[in-house]
């Protein structure tokens, strides 16, 4: 991903600091009946909030991702993750809105997570730390809002993993979001998707170093989490990007090696450096616990249907889709799309035809950001004329 | 279809939306007359186009829009949703304008409906005369690059809106972009009807 990530435009929010918080002193009730804290989160915003508070963004970031997602952090060289639209002058316009990103609860970027120290022991969680879900996620920022202040969004976004929290978002506090933008994502994990999820698991979980959890402080289940991370991207390619980027190029060599110590084809190398380099940044455990977050996923649980989810939702939603993503194919939130039309809501859907796959989330920027930017005006318009209430 | 008959059918629609009507606009294009019937009638307005590049035009308008195949069903929209549903220039390219035009007024309780008219004297006589297919400066395209499936005139028009039970409530005949009265299916390049279900 971050080899065709573009380098950094001038228009940058600039130096970012990176701030925390510990909520839930008391205790979250989990969604698997668990009470679970206290819980740091960690968190970021850029621009200015205005004095009637109506222009915060709450940006929700995907599996691997962070708290960071525009300008620098002190002794980095990489921008924020979505920094590309996130700025000055950018779709997210840091000039006119107030954005709020925030690491997920589960992840390993700050805040708590398994690799996070149990206060009761003293050593990290590991498995002693609750299976999480989406809408654990979604409570923990609902609360981060509580405490900057925050009552409604304007806009809550994401792909991926961050589109499926902009739904739960959507879907449990309907009047604390005027808007939502997802993209690249679902409204409930399918088999295939459990499936790979799965063998990322397995990958990990069959590497001896992982030694049920407990690594830290070890190596950890390097191998494990290699493996895994390949599963993932090929998963966030697509067959006819994968041609166009590698096809059968062999590497560094103009002949098959006919052994197995070397490399032969480029998207072997490919495969390989995305899974070592993952292993220098992301925690094993994390991986298990968000991709069970993410398989749990199913907007329709204890509702039946997403009209019922959706019913007298007043929020507008932006969909976008790429036409090559078989991981979150486009269909999925077409279904969203039409289900909110239904009941009456306000929905827009757009599929951006693009080679990247799933990956064209963070890619295709320039087909997403006059599309976020209009929709955004829109959404902000909405709100300055009191809203007359019902949508389409 | 003539820039000059264009804007007389889009005058028309605007003229007839009532102000803060619920409007959907199936094959909305880049969204100009939606944009419009937004910004001059105050309406509630959604569109579907097929088109990428229009669909996003669309939003960039700030419009409320589904990208994908009206042909698919407009089931996704709720029983009588909208006020008014506009077809406009889109039915002579649909494969099944009749399935469509019935959904239409599940969803709407008024439908707007503009077509080329393929009775147009010009075609008339290529077809009829000449004996070739007609390609007149309304419908610029040769036989194997033409979109449009269906080849109708305004007598066609009247007698399937007659046999489905709509009545129009008003009607439009231009040509050149300027309206005609006298022989519409000889003279007229496009028409346009404003529709209802006959109770």
């Amino acid at each position: 991903m971050s080899e065709s990530y573009p380098s950094p435009p001038p228009n940058s929010v600039g130096m970012v600091e990176t701030k925390y918080v510990e909520l839930f002193q008391d205790g979250l009730e989990l969604e698997s009946g668990v009470k679970f804290g206290p819980i740091t989160v960690a968190y970021e915003t850029y621009g200015t909030l205005s004095p009637s508070r109506d222009n915060a963004v709450l940006v929700c970031h995907a599996l691997s991702g962070g708290a960071h997602a525009a300008g620098y952090l002190p002794g980095q060289k990489k921008p924020g993750w979505w920094d590309i639209l996130i700025g000055p002058g950018k779709a997210f316009d840091t000039n006119k809105y107030f954005i709020i990103c925030s690491n997920v609860l589960g992840s390993c970027y700050g805040t708590t997570g398994p690799s996070s120290i149990d206060p009761s022991t003293g050593k990290p969680y590991a498995l002693r730390f609750p299976v999480v879900t989406i809408r654990d996620m979604v409570n923990v920022q609902a609360r981060l809002l509580d405490h900057l202040g925050i009552r409604q969004l304007l806009c809550v976004t994401g792909g991926s993993m961050g589109g499926m929290q902009a739904l739960q978002w959507a879907a449990a506090f309907p009047e604390r979001v005027k808007s939502v933008i997802a993209i690249a994502t679902t409204w409930r994990h399918s088999a295939q998707q459990i499936a790979f999820n799965e063998v990322a698991r397995q990958a990990i979980m069959a590497d001896p170093a992982w030694n049920r959890g407990d690594y830290y402080g070890t190596e950890g289940p390097r191998m494990g989490l290699a493996v895994a991370r390949m599963i993932g991207h090929i998963t966030y390619l697509s067959d006819i990007g994968m041609e166009k980027k590698f096809g059968r190029r062999l590497r560094n060599k103009e002949r098959y090696g006919y052994d197995f110590t070397s490399i032969d084809f480029e998207v072997e190398s490919y495969l390989r450096y995305q899974g070592h380099s993952f292993v220098e940044r992301f925690d094993a455990n994390s991986l298990l616990y968000l991709t069970k977050a993410l398989d749990y996923f199913d907007l329709t649980q204890g509702t039946g249907s997403l009209m019922e989810v959706f019913a007298g939702v007043k929020t507008l939603f932006l969909f976008i889709t790429f036409s090559s993503d078989w991981l979150y194919p486009p269909q999925q939130l077409k279904e969203v799309a039409q289900a909110i039309r239904r009941t009456g809501g306000d929905a827009t859907y757009c599929e951006i035809n693009s080679d990247y796959g799933h990956d064209a989330f963070l890619l295709e920027h320039a087909a997403q950001a006059p599309l976020i930017e209009s929709f955004l005006l829109r959404a902000h318009r909405h709100t300055l004329e009191g809203d007359s209430g019902e949508g389409i | 279809m003539r820039e000059s008959n264009r804007a007389f059918i889009e005058e028309w629609i605007v003229a007839h939306v009532p102000n803060r009507a619920r409007v959907l606009d199936v094959g909305c294009g880049d969204g100009a007359l939606l944009g419009r019937l937004v910004n001059e009638k105050g309406v509630r307005g959604t569109g579907i186009e097929l088109n990428e590049e229009n669909v996003r035009t669309a939003i960039q308008r700030g419009l409320s829009v589904h990208h994908g195949d009206a042909e698919e069903g407009l089931d996704h929209y709720a029983d009588s949703g909208f006020d008014l549903v506009i077809c406009s220039l889109t039915i002579q390219e649909l494969g099944h304008p009749q399935r469509l035009l019935r959904e239409a007024f599940r969803v709407g309780k008024q439908l707007i409906v503009s077509f080329p008219n393929f009775g147009h004297w010009l075609a008339r006589w290529q077809l009829g005369v000449l004996g070739r297919a007609p390609s007149t400066p309304c419908l610029p395209y040769t036989w194997y690059e033409t979109p449009n499936r269906h080849y109708l005139t305004v007598k066609d028009w009247e007698e399937f809106c007659e046999s489905e039970g709509w009545q129009a409530l008003d009607r439009a005949f231009v040509a050149n972009g300027r309206q005609i009265h006298l022989f519409p299916n000889l003279r007229s390049e496009a028409a346009i009807y404003l529709l209802e279900e006959r109770k």
